[in-house]
């Protein structure tokens, strides 16, 4: 009976030990990423039941002590779920801000600087004319208003198209990092279903699987689906990225301009519904094409309009005749629109007159000033400035509304994180109650273990010596 | 509630960086004195804004005209009137002339003074504004009267300078020398010949066509007069247009000083208070009170 009861105390002794044990481990993780505090469940062991012929009044079950029945992680699934059903509209969106945020920069309105203003120098430039069609120097002046605003367009135009091959790297990048992400699930899968088949918990394998799903729900639209033998499975459009300890790379392709993410050694597009990937595609394919046409629709209208009137035009030194068809714009085969250079090398060329040999006729200045107010762009419904105008506040729109969304996403992704915090963080607080708490039961388990050592101690070396 | 030292830690860095995001917003109003930095501030503010500015640059445009066209309609008039001074002591001359007690030496010494008034009247018929002759028409490098000839011939074209003074609107702005200095010109040379053929009544036979032509300068002058009003409309009104455009814009996209700096002032007040406040909540825990 003295020796169960160096049992129950020693039982008591390791059991204390290893909730001390958890106590140190969340502390020690109270800063890591994702990870859930542990709580040991402490059970009481199996009593002894005292053999008897018959159930005298003698007490019947004997404690045995303590038994460490699991260590559990404090972690609600629910949240889990929402918070990466969240963040995939959060990615999303997050994407979308960052890409209009440089968007708005190429645009750089309202500024002295933008388009909108180069525009109205331009117009201003074939009035001066009008007003002196003789003079050199507001001809010379117009060539350089009308150079300022066309490389303008064009460096617009270049900038777009550059952020349109960033977001093929961006895409990339994240694809592969999809891939590891991907990669590193399957090996944790198959870690925790090895762990657990040996009934253990392997708790912080799980958080860190977790963790990884967490990131992962940023990029994309992938749902998650848990097996009973403990591993996870992660689809993308029915199709599995991770099947428990089996993973399946993704690719980006690029062809004919158009971007797209592709099973990796097959031709089948992956559907990624959300996330960040979905928004660079969008902002890929979608977004920033249209922007770049409707530049060029901008520099086609002016070439057009322009060189329509100009061509009917005769220059300073033009002779008796018909006109001599002279653009004012063109359009390099690259797409940059450019000034004529005869007439960047003799503003004498350019056509303000509508008869040869009037150094005073304007006629043509001024009918190229007033296509300011024409309705030449959208079919007839808008001025090229109206158009542009109009191209800024839509570029505008789609940035408040991507920030729009990203904050209310934000904020949704916060609160849902919070209450999943409540349930899962270390608080330093409770681990110290905890750790003097086991501490304690730890004392007082050894000063036990000492009562028992003294009580064999007395039958050992002090019985039976009566007298002696 | 469960709250732990991370999720305050969090939240106050969460509190400080939005803090921190709306005082460097409102910090950026007042600097740039502008309420509207990016397209998103406010998208339809920004189309408004453009659309003000570019019409300010209009109206900028169409005043300029309307100052250039005023001085080369007032330059016009004037040299009109020195025109109309010359033909008005033409006709003196040529009455002086038809008066038949004159001898001929009176004659040719009156003739002599129209031969100078003719001259005098075709040099101000070339006056040239900035190296543009202003009664040559279009033909505005080339000098309009040939003095080497007598008459001096007219060498321009009757075309209209026109200028833009409002979207769609356009003004002549000069007089061509066919219609208001050649009459003159052609009536002194006609008047000169009959004094230098010493004949009274031919003499004054001229002084009707020197009427006539008269009257033409004078319908010229009065013209430039219309126009000359017309414009100073035009720039009244575009004066008007253009300071409430610019009232237009600065309501759509200037700073309201006043409001920003007190949002700054409370955004300043907000983000010390979280500091302190942080600062005090993060510090504690459990362990400070063990031993």
């Amino acid at each position: 009976m003295v020796f169960r009861a160096l049992e129950t105390a020693f039982r008591g002794l390791m059991a204390q030990q290893r909730a001390v044990d958890t106590a140190n481990h969340n502390i020690a993780n109270a800063n890591t990423p994702g990870f859930a505090r542990q709580r040991v469940s402490l059970v009481p062991s199996m009593p002894y039941t005292v053999p008897a012929f018959n159930r005298s009044g003698l007490a019947g079950q004997v404690g045995t002590g303590v038994l460490v029945a699991s260590i559990t992680r404090v972690r609600e699934s629910v949240f889990d779920l929402q918070y990466r059903v969240q963040s995939q509209a959060l990615g999303e969106a997050s994407t979308l801000v960052d890409a209009y945020a440089q968007i708005e920069a190429v645009f750089n309105e309202p500024t002295e600087a933008g388009l909108g203003t180069l525009l109205d120098r331009f117009w201003r430039a074939w009035q001066a004319v009008g007003n002196q069609p003789e003079d050199l120097a507001a001809r010379a002046a117009l060539v350089q208003d009308a150079t300022t605003l066309a490389t303008n367009l064009n460096r617009m135009r270049r900038q777009l198209t550059e952020l349109q091959t960033d977001t093929v790297t961006k895409l990339t990048l994240q694809v592969s990092e999809v891939n590891s992400i991907a990669e590193r699930l399957a090996s944790l899968n198959q870690q925790i279903v090895a762990a657990l088949a040996t009934g253990q918990t392997p708790n912080d394998l799980m958080d860190q699987r977790d963790l990884l799903l967490d990131k992962l729900a940023r990029f994309t639209g992938a749902t998650i689906r848990p097996l009973p033998n403990g591993a996870v499975n992660i689809y993308l459009g029915g199709y599995p990225l991770v099947d428990q300890d089996q993973w399946f790379p993704l690719s980006v392709q690029v062809s004919g301009g158009t971007a797209s993410v592709l099973w990796q050694g097959t031709t089948s597009p992956v559907a990624l519904e959300r996330g960040s990937l979905q928004a660079l595609l969008h902002l890929h394919n979608a977004v920033l094409p249209r922007l770049v046409q409707k530049l060029e629709d901008i520099r086609d209208a002016l070439a057009r309009e322009v060189n329509t009137l100009h061509m009917t035009g005769y220059g300073l030194s033009d002779l008796p005749g018909p006109p001599p068809g002279r653009s004012f714009f063109q359009v390099t085969a690259g797409g940059e629109l450019e000034v004529e250079p005869s007439l960047v090398a003799d503003p004498q060329l350019i056509a303000a007159a509508d008869a040869p040999g009037e150094p005073g006729n304007n006629a043509i200045a001024r009918q190229i000033a007033e296509l300011r107010s024409q309705l030449v762009l959208n079919s007839g419904t808008a001025t090229i400035n109206d158009f542009y105008n109009t191209l800024v506040a839509e570029v505008g729109g789609a940035s408040q509304t991507a920030q729009v969304t990203r904050d209310n996403q934000r904020a949704l992704v916060e609160a849902i994180d919070r209450q999943r915090q409540e349930i899962m963080a270390v608080s330093l607080d409770e681990e110290m109650a905890n750790l003097i708490k086991y501490q304690q039961a730890y004392g007082a388990a050894a000063r036990a273990i000492t009562a028992v050592d003294e009580m064999l101690d007395r039958i050992i070396n002090g019985m039976g010596l009566v007298g002696r | 509630m469960r709250v732990t030292h991370g999720m305050l830690v969090d939240t106050l860095l969460k509190n400080l960086s939005g803090n921190l995001a709306r005082m460097e917003r409102v910090y950026q109003q007042i600097t740039s004195a502008r309420r509207i930095s990016r397209p998103s501030d406010d998208p339809v503010g920004t189309a408004t804004l453009l659309r003000l500015g570019s019409a300010a640059q209009e109206i900028e445009q169409y005043l300029a005209n309307v100052e250039q066209a005023r001085t080369w309609l007032d330059l016009t008039d004037q040299a009109l009137t020195t025109i109309g001074q010359s033909l008005q002591r033409a006709r003196e001359l040529v009455v002086q002339a038809a008066n038949d007690t004159l001898s001929a030496d009176d004659r040719q010494a009156i003739w002599q003074e129209l031969t100078a008034l003719q001259e005098q009247i075709a040099t101000t018929g070339n006056y040239a504004h900035a190296g543009r002759y202003l009664f040559a028409g279009s033909l505005t490098q080339t000098e309009p009267f040939n003095r080497s000839t007598d008459p001096p011939t007219y060498r321009g074209n009757s075309d209209q300078l026109q200028r833009l003074i409002d979207r769609g609107v356009t003004i002549d702005i000069n007089v061509t020398g066919d219609t208001a200095i050649v009459p003159v010109l052609t009536a002194i040379k006609q008047a000169r010949d009959a004094v230098a053929a010493n004949d009274p009544v031919a003499i004054r036979s001229q002084l009707a066509a020197i009427d006539a032509a008269h009257t033409q300068l004078l319908a010229a002058q009065a013209s430039v007069g219309a126009r000359v009003n017309r414009l100073e409309a035009q720039r009244d009104r575009l004066l008007d247009a253009h300071t409430s455009t610019l009232r237009l814009a600065s309501e759509a996209g200037d700073t309201d000083m006043a409001e920003a700096i007190t949002r700054f002032s409370k955004e300043e007040l907000t983000y010390r208070a979280a500091l302190q406040a942080g600062a005090r909540a993060i510090q504690p825990t459990l362990l400070d009170y063990l031993r």
